[in-house]
């Protein structure tokens, strides 16, 4: 299909999840309640017409106001891609996971997870993925503030000479 | 050496001793490689056959318990340190440590103001003996480094009684 004819088809669908959608472009894609997730992809992988069977990339957004979760989708048996977005709160978000829809979500749902402090419900094994296990903080938010030590290592390192600092 | 070590005084025999073992020391250096980022490719050239560390008695070891040096070769992260710190350890005296690179002297473009996860400089982990500046550093610039530390490991005291070594502990770091 279409990437128009996909965000139609999703449009007409839920009509009240899809907060908003852009069907040409760069990056079409539709953008929806975070509540009605577990349908519209459950639709995008079950709907005959659709058959995402295969996530290319999910990712994780800090805009400054919100949250966004991006899932690049893409269907080996028509060729077709679809982006779909999820708009959540920046402070004690929860979103449902999809690794029941496709394994690879693991991985990508828990690099956004520690890196934004998104909670995936449902993830089948949620640690952390490249920070060490004791990390305190999500350092992909924009209120990140650098720590002062790591075991006991200083991460501070001030110029030797006055004069080289930075102003 | 244990006991002997730093035990007698400034007797000639003891000094030309003393210069015999440094001989052995410094001409036979193994070096662990601990390369960690893009600095690391810059570190296994030495030993190809263009630049050739051997010349300098230098050869790559794997294991830390049979190596004196260890080149430092990239960006250090938290996440790295305590197995760097680890690796040191489990070296056996006299160790050495070289320091190659902008990021594992200061941090270098991963510094503290830019990165969270980059520890600024390997010094803060474990004492170095040779830093060797550059991002990366030139192949000629680590065997500079190379033979700046036998420099100093030639002018180290083994047998000889060293006033400085109260102060500097037994393997002559800090
Ligand atoms: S000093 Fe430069 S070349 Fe070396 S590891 Fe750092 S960024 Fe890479």
């Amino acid at each position: 299909m279409e990437t128009r004819e996909l965000v139609h088809r999703i449009e007409q669908t839920f009509k009240d999840g899809v907060i908003s959608a852009a069907d040409e472009g760069l990056f079409p894609y539709v953008l929806i309640q975070a509540d009605a997730l577990k349908a519209v992809i459950s639709f995008c992988v079950h709907d005959s017409m659709m058959r995402f069977d295969f996530l290319e990339c999910l990712s994780g957004v800090d805009t400054g106001e919100e949250m966004l979760v991006v899932y690049q989708l893409f269907s080996t048996a028509f060729s077709h891609r679809l982006n779909v977005k999820v708009s959540i709160g920046r402070h004690g978000s929860k979103l449902s996971s999809v690794t029941g829809f496709w394994r690879a979500a693991a991985a990508y749902e828990l690099e956004a997870a520690e890196m934004l402090g998104i909670t995936f419900e449902g993830h089948p094994a949620p640690r952390h993925l490249l920070l060490p296990e004791d990390w305190q903080g999500h350092p992909l938010r924009k209120d990140y503030v650098f720590p002062e030590e790591y075991h006991d290592v200083e991460h501070r390192r001030p110029p030797l000479r006055k004069e080289h600092a930075r102003p | 050496m244990g006991i002997l070590e730093n035990a007698f005084p400034e007797y000639v025999v003891f000094s030309q001793l003393d210069k015999a073992i440094n001989w052995a020391r410094e001409n036979s250096i193994s070096y662990l490689t601990m390369d960690l980022a893009c600095c690391g490719v810059e570190m296994l050239q030495v030993a190809g056959g263009r630049f050739d560390i051997e010349r300098f008695g230098a050869v790559a070891q794997v294991s830390p318990r049979h190596a004196d040096l260890m080149i430092v070769a990239g960006t250090i992260t938290y996440k790295m340190a305590s197995r760097i710190r680890q690796l040191y350890e489990q070296m056996p005296h006299p160790r050495y440590v070289l320091s190659m690179g902008s990021c594992s002297n200061c941090g270098g473009m991963f510094s503290w103001e830019y990165s969270y996860s980059s520890v600024s400089g390997v010094d803060k982990l474990i004492p170095v003996d040779v830093f060797v500046p550059g991002c990366p550093p030139r192949p000629e610039a680590l065997l500079h480094g190379l033979l700046t530390l036998q420099r100093r490991i030639a002018g180290q005291r083994v047998l000889v009684r060293d006033e400085l070594s109260v102060v500097r502990g037994k393997d002559g770091n800090p």
